[in-house]
């Protein structure tokens, strides 16, 4: 009798669903101020934003037309542009690549574990974000500091693995680390959600069939935990991408990403033309990036059993 | 296929001190289909994880055609397994799906290709390979599950209520069908299942376990008509127990007697005993009116009783009955005429007898 209704549960609540969506219409109006919002601070400015990378400065600092791409140019054909650009890719794929690696056996324990486990796990992956994004950076810089002053110089110095110290601070590795730190949750917890959703006598039955567990991981678990891999990658990339306080405090003048390059523009060299033309590069290679990740990841075949 | 021999030695599961598992001892006949049955809890899903290698046993060994397996993982073992919910890889086509054991064995993709056709022609569904598991229903499901278990020829299959997401009509069905391909193929079986009918339907042996104990080993017949202890002979089809007392004996027949005055001749009392439990079948009980004659006097198996229900259930009624000292007895009976069963007013007293050979007197508790 209860496995008879188990069965029947997956095709009646889609029904429900399907029901309920047809008869909550009017619970759309719920969406409705969040929506205004956003349209006045954030697509109204943003459009504009885009008008303003289009148009000239004068030298007397006056914003106007003529219309030119000019400042796409500029940016796309300067050295120093360029190898921010890159920086800034590099940077985000890199802490995004390193936030997978570490985040799946995160994971996948707390997927596996019972809820006082699982609710602890989160909560100290979650930690970091209680701490300003300011403070946190001065602790790393603390940590990394170039001289045998620095405290993992001195921990790996005095355990002998090097006699000279390393030169961390103000490099691109620095910033991973800080990224790493503070977007790790964004990974963690679509990924641990994912991977809640797969039945375990899927990966059982793979062992049945034969599959060593690093089989079972490549050809069950982890295809069945794209959609949450894809969040993640998606929120990690994009926050990185993004980062501003990060690359200043921990990156110096080496590892500079496109969110300084903005500030420069904006507050020290008053050119906001084209600032807005760095700061539309960044929202359309976040956007590009994420829409390709997709596509990649989730292919055209993956359907899932309800 | 080359059908192996399972052996359980003294196999036991402990979690946190609780058994699951208790010292559970059974050889399963190469070829065979065994049913684990008893109620939610018995262990007799952790016994057939056990045997599949995702259980590890606390005590006790493992053997399948005399070679211990106790320890060897999983993936190395060999085995089909069947699992309740199919366990279906939703991101493969149904070909996919029956090809990933082969894959795993590192069979080449021609002989793949050729071997994944012949499982499903085997359990005919020749024309869904590229489909995905979501396209199909219940019944296909179950059917790509099995074809990709019995696909890398297993030493043994092992079957987790395999029937019980499905409706009962395809459930019959595909009990039958299921059947009829384990002899075919002969490979050794193990199935779990709580579900009596699916037991007597399929199985060559049933175990009937409780508490992570066997509590009776063998074939449908034996354990339903023969059954060793009151949990069996309740918890397979329903009886009627009296507690008696043996009143005198001759020769291989025993005379016992129960609260209500009701007097049983029973074959098999051991000699020794005095207090003895007997059983009765209800469908072994016939019910007839009084018809205002006097209920007769010291008649073994025979007995006034008072009607408290009558269900009609189509080709048989079930009669609620109560004796005098307000036991309740079940009786099925088939229907024979169109009203019969509408006729017994309730309260009605009635005469109730069964055959001697219906008596059956039950070892321990």
């Amino acid at each position: 009798m209860s496995s008879d209704s188990q069965a029947l549960a997956p095709a009646s609540s889609r029904l429900v669903e399907r029901i309920a969506l047809r008869l909550t219409l009017p619970a759309v109006l719920l969406a409705v101020p969040i929506l205004v919002f956003l349209a006045i601070f954030f697509f109204y400015p943003a459009i504009n934003l885009l008008f303003f990378s289009l148009l000239t400065q004068d030298a007397k600092g006056v914003v106007g037309p003529p219309h030119t791409l000019a400042h796409y140019t500029r940016f796309f054909e300067v050295d120093l542009y360029l190898r921010v650009f890159w920086n800034t890719l590099r940077i985000s794929l890199v802490t995004s690549a390193f936030a997978i690696v570490l985040g799946y056996p995160v994971a996948i324990v707390m997927s596996r574990s019972g809820p006082i486990v699982s609710r602890t796990i989160a909560l100290i992956v979650i930690a970091p974000l209680i701490v300003s994004v300011v403070v946190r950076s001065y602790g790393w810089q603390l940590i990394l500091v170039n001289s045998p002053n620095g405290l993992l110089n001195w921990a790996l110095m005095s355990i002998g693995i090097i006699s000279e110290p390393l030169a961390i601070l103000y490099s691109e590795t620095a910033v991973v680390i800080g990224s790493l730190h503070v977007f790790f949750p964004m990974m963690v917890l679509p990924l641990a959600s994912a991977l809640g959703k797969i039945d375990p006598n899927l990966e059982d039955c793979a062992r049945t069939l034969g599959a060593p567990w690093w089989k079972v991981f490549l050809r069950v678990t982890l295809p069945l935990s794209v959609p949450g891999l894809v969040a993640g990658f998606t929120l990690v990339f994009s926050l990185t991408a993004g980062s501003f306080v990060t690359p200043v405090i921990l990156g110096g003048t080496t590892a500079t990403m496109l969110g300084n390059l903005i500030e420069q523009q904006i507050f020290v060299v008053y050119d906001w033309p084209f600032g807005a033309a760095i700061a539309m590069v960044l929202v359309l290679v976040v956007f590009a990036i994420n829409t390709l990740s997709m596509r990649l990841l989730e292919g055209r075949r993956f359907r899932s059993v309800s | 296929m080359n059908s192996a021999e399972v052996r359980l030695q003294a196999l036991s599961k402990h979690y946190h001190r609780v058994a699951a598992v208790d010292d559970v001892s059974l050889t399963i006949e190469p070829g065979s289909m065994v049913a684990l049955l008893g109620p939610s809890g018995c262990g007799k899903t952790t016994c057939l994880r056990m045997i599949a290698g995702l259980v590890s046993p606390s005590s006790g060994d493992i053997l399948v055609n005399s070679e211990r397996i106790t320890r060897v993982p999983v993936h190395k073992r060999n085995i089909g397994m069947l699992f309740q919910n199919y366990a279906l890889f939703p991101h493969m086509t149904v070909s996919e799906n029956i090809a990933f054991g082969l894959d795993m064995r590192g069979i080449g993709k021609a002989d793949a290709v050729k071997r994944v056709g012949h499982a499903l022609d085997l359990v005919r569904l020749a024309d869904f390979g590229g489909r995905f598991p979501s396209q199909l229903s219940g019944g296909q499901q179950q059917r790509v599950a099995l074809a990709r278990a019995l696909v890398i020829e297993p030493a043994v299959l092992l079957l987790d209520e395999p029937l019980g997401a499905l409706d009962k009509g395809l459930r019959e069905s595909m009990q039958v069908e299921l059947r009829a391909l384990q002899r075919r193929l002969g490979v050794t079986t193990v199935m779990v299942t709580h579900d009596q009918d699916e037991a007597l339907t399929m199985a060559d042996r049933i175990v009937v376990m409780r508490d992570g104990r066997l509590e009776q080993v063998g074939t449908a017949t034996e354990i339903y008509q023969r059954p060793a202890s009151k949990f069996v002979a309740t918890f397979l089809g329903a009886s009627n127990l009296f507690n008696g007392t043996v009143e005198r004996r001759n020769g291989g027949e025993t005379l016992v007697t129960t609260g209500a005055g009701l007097s049983l001749s029973v074959d098999g009392v051991a000699a020794d005993a005095r207090d003895v439990v007997v059983s009765v079948r209800p469908e072994a009980v016939v019910v007839n009116r009084l018809n205002g004659s006097s209920p007769p006097q010291n008649v073994p198996n025979t007995i006034v009783a008072e009607i408290e229900q009558v269900i009609y259930r189509g080709f048989i009624s079930h009669y609620y009955l109560k004796l005098q000292d307000g036991q309740e007895l079940i009786a099925y009976q088939q229907n024979q005429t169109r009203d019969v069963a509408a006729a017994y007013a309730q309260g009605e007293k009635v005469i109730v007898r069964w055959d001697r050979s219906s008596n059956h007197v039950i070892a321990k508790d």
